[in-house]
């Protein structure tokens, strides 16, 4: 009994490392089967062939990409060139048109109250530095666009010079951007402008160059009545971009 | 004691086994001995190379969508910017524009010149029977301040820096020469532009003084573009605040 006994523990023993064994064994086993070293030599080649494909797939495709990213990019740097010459565009309208305030290099020109200063002197006087090459103009900083209006009221038994019916009062300044020298030579020549406001009304405006000058923004004109003129060409973008 | 031959036979059993495939592990290991290195070498290199070029071309896709998503981004942006630029196109004077209006035209006054040479050749003054550009000036500023909202005369539309004066007898719009008769077009209501004309100042001087001077309404006209350049040598954007 006590020999059985014996016996049974041994074995038991004996089947426990075994299994242990066998258990590892296995393990060892799968790992070396699925292991590239196991391979057969034309499988290695055949799979080195496989690789070798995908590789000059894969880059053939970065070829492609990168063609791809170069033609954006210079697209790209295109619509940066086109967005950066509409905005220089957009700047200078804004400027000329007076919607947008400036500065600049220019002369004043300052007429007092004991003046006997009529409206037309001052149409006159716009229009002759405009005519000298104006860039832009204020009148006691109201700024002057193509709708300016330049007219008189009559207030009591006072009579108001009115700019886009703000009534002006004096001094009266007005401010021109442009070449200083060019501007005051094209009101003081003999028998120009000054000359014969001096000489027909005594008015004796006083003109100086200036540096920097800054002149406000004229408003948006409200205009009612009038739409650019439709061209085949205008209304196909009219629909594209409605309002 | 047969229960102990069992265990005795399948520990044999598993003792076999284990061996038969200790002995197949060395063959293994034996043929990987034998097996090309380099094989092994090259295709573990050639799996690396394929995923890095997986990943160059992952990024690569990236990049472009990244580009694709900006150029859409910018074109947007540069729709706005044109929109932008039609409008003060238009304010500008840079686009033809149609609306209703009125036409004035003003012409010297031959008849009257030809009656004072016959009758008083000695204090006959041709000067007194010609439109000098005062006389178009002065009409242009009563039709602005009637509320004309684009004006054009004979054909050259009028802008911020536009000018009329005269070199000799010659009148300049523009720095453009023109001939009489003075056509001066202007866009509104032709009602309210009829009557504040016939109310001002130069017409009443010119009708007195017999030139012929003629309105006519339309509810439909054009007035075409300004061709010339604004000038902006000295103009500089004055930055909103900055002082």
């Amino acid at each position: 009994m006590v020999k059985g006994k014996s016996w049974s523990i041994s074995l038991t023993v004996v089947f426990l490392i075994l299994g242990l064994l066998l258990a590892l064994q296995f393990r060892t086993q799968q790992n070396l089967t699925s292991s590239l070293e196991a391979q057969k030599t034309t499988d290695l080649v055949a799979m080195w062939r496989n690789l070798d494909n995908k590789r000059n797939q894969l880059q053939e495709e970065i070829n492609q990409l990168q063609q791809q990213y170069f033609t954006l990019k210079i697209d790209s740097g295109a619509g940066n060139e086109a967005e950066q010459t509409l905005e220089k565009e957009l700047t200078r309208l804004r400027m000329s048109t007076g919607i947008a305030p400036v500065k600049g290099n220019g002369i004043t020109v300052t007429i007092t109250g004991d003046a006997p200063l009529m409206y037309m002197d001052l149409v006159d006087l716009l229009n002759e530095l405009w005519a000298s090459g104006a860039e832009a103009q204020a009148i006691n900083d109201i700024r002057i666009s193509a709708f300016s209006s330049i007219a008189d009221l009559e207030e009591g038994n006072r009579i108001y010079i009115t700019v886009d019916g703000h009534k002006l009062l004096y001094p009266v300044v007005i401010k021109a951007i442009g070449d200083p020298h060019t501007l005051e030579k094209g009101l003081t020549f003999t028998g120009g402008l000054i000359d014969n406001l001096n000489n027909l009304y005594n008015i004796y405006p006083v003109i100086r160059q200036e540096q920097d000058l800054e002149l406000p923004a004229a408003p948006l004109p409200q205009w009612q009545h009038i739409k650019p003129q439709p061209s085949a060409d205008k209304n196909n973008k009219t629909e594209q971009f409605p309002g | 004691m047969r229960k102990v031959y069992l265990s005795l036979l399948i520990v044999s059993l598993f003792s076999g086994l284990l061996v038969s495939w200790q002995l197949r592990a060395n063959l293994i290991a034996e043929a990987q001995a034998k097996q090309e290195p380099s094989l092994v070498d090259i295709i573990k290199s050639l799996e690396q190379e394929d995923a890095a070029l997986e990943e160059t071309i992952a990024k690569l896709r990236q990049d472009i969508d990244n580009l694709q998503k900006d150029s859409s981004q910018g074109q947007g942006r540069l729709a706005q910017l044109q929109k932008e630029l039609e409008t003060l196109r238009l304010y500008a004077g840079l686009v033809p524009v149609a609306g209703s209006g009125i036409t004035v035209v003003v012409d010297d006054n031959n008849a009257g010149a030809q009656a004072a040479q016959k009758s008083s050749p000695a204090t006959y003054r041709p000067e007194d029977y010609i439109i000098h550009d005062k006389n178009v000036l002065y009409l242009v500023n009563d039709l602005k301040n009637a509320g004309a909202e684009a004006i054009a005369i004979n054909g050259l539309r009028l802008v911020t820096t536009s000018h009329i004066r005269c070199v000799g007898t010659v009148i300049l719009v523009n720095s453009t020469r023109i001939a009489p008769p003075y056509e001066i077009q202007a866009l509104g209501d032709p009602e309210a532009l009829t009557a504040a004309l016939q109310q001002s100042l130069e017409y009443a001087y010119l009708k007195s003084r017999d030139f012929p001077i003629k309105i006519t309404t339309a509810t439909e006209m054009v007035l075409p573009a300004y061709n010339g350049v604004f000038p902006s040598e000295h103009l500089r954007l004055l930055q909103a605040g900055g002082h």
